[in-house]
């Protein structure tokens, strides 16, 4: 579900920035979470947790690299290597 | 921390603990994200997304990390039930994830010498030890047409 709709939040971040990715992805996000607590059978797990939450981390993802590649010239790989360890780093604090 | 707090509170508080944390964040992370140069509004077009698809680079790239993916979906699903089943104890088990990420996380950071575009680690489960967990550095490996866009040599691996 990340995967899929990451091309379509590559294009917002074309025509619009980061901003609405932002405003969207953490709304969903912690929706998803929320709802994900509030859950009492397995297919409101599922539609919580796996499709709301994870379409938001998708857009959380896009918004965060996107903007590397505008800021960052001469040590981009170093930038993407640093963003991608905080985000293998934040699964590795919360499980 | 959700292993941790579990046994305390139960599963719907510490998802609750979790979106609060994260909103916390993510309310920073809005302030701070920008773009440097602003956004140019394009026309939407069905046939830009499939066209990078044609240049034999980038195709190569898209079904490697299709491959890396599905690759990776079963350890991350499975790692901490194979760890019990091995006779690794349960805290320990819970603790695989944790260290499957630390592992990927120190690597990326590193991964800016060893490559040319990126690296990505590839996780080989062996399950006849304790700790069933070694990665594997692969490369991806691009030969550009143009030798004027190779920018450093590969590192020989």
């Amino acid at each position: 579900m990340m995967y899929i709709s990451t091309p379509l939040y590559g294009k917002i971040y074309d025509n619009h920035g980061p901003k609405p990715l932002l405003y969207f992805g953490t709304f969903a996000h912690v929706f998803g979470l929320m709802m994900t607590s509030l859950g009492q059978e397995y297919y409101q797990f599922f539609l919580a947790q796996s499709i709301c939450s994870a379409l938001g981390a998708a857009a959380l993802f896009s918004a965060g690299t996107g903007p590397i590649g505008s800021w960052f010239w001469q040590n981009r790989a170093l930038a993407f290597g640093v963003v991608a360890s905080g985000s293998s780093l934040s699964g590795c604090l919360i499980p | 921390m959700v292993t941790r707090l579990l046994p305390q509170v139960g599963f719907p508080w510490v998802m609750r603990t979790c979106a609060f944390l994260f909103l916390f964040l993510l309310i920073i992370a809005i302030f701070t994200v920008e773009a440097r140069t602003p956004p140019k509004p394009k026309p939407w077009e069905l046939a830009a997304f499939f066209r990078p698809l044609r240049e034999r680079a980038f195709l190569l790239n898209t079904i490697g990390l299709f491959c890396f993916s599905w690759g990776l979906f079963v350890p991350f699903n499975f790692l901490v039930l194979e760890a019990q089943y091995q006779g690794v104890s349960a805290e320990l088990a819970n603790y695989q994830i944790a260290i499957l990420n630390g592992a990927r996380s120190a690597l990326s950071f590193f991964s800016t010498h060893l490559s040319r575009f990126s690296l990505s680690p590839r996780l080989k489960l062996t399950p006849r030890l304790h700790k069933p967990l070694s990665l594997i550095l692969s490369l991806q490996h691009r030969r550009p047409r143009n030798p004027r866009l190779a920018r450093r040599p590969l590192w020989p691996l």
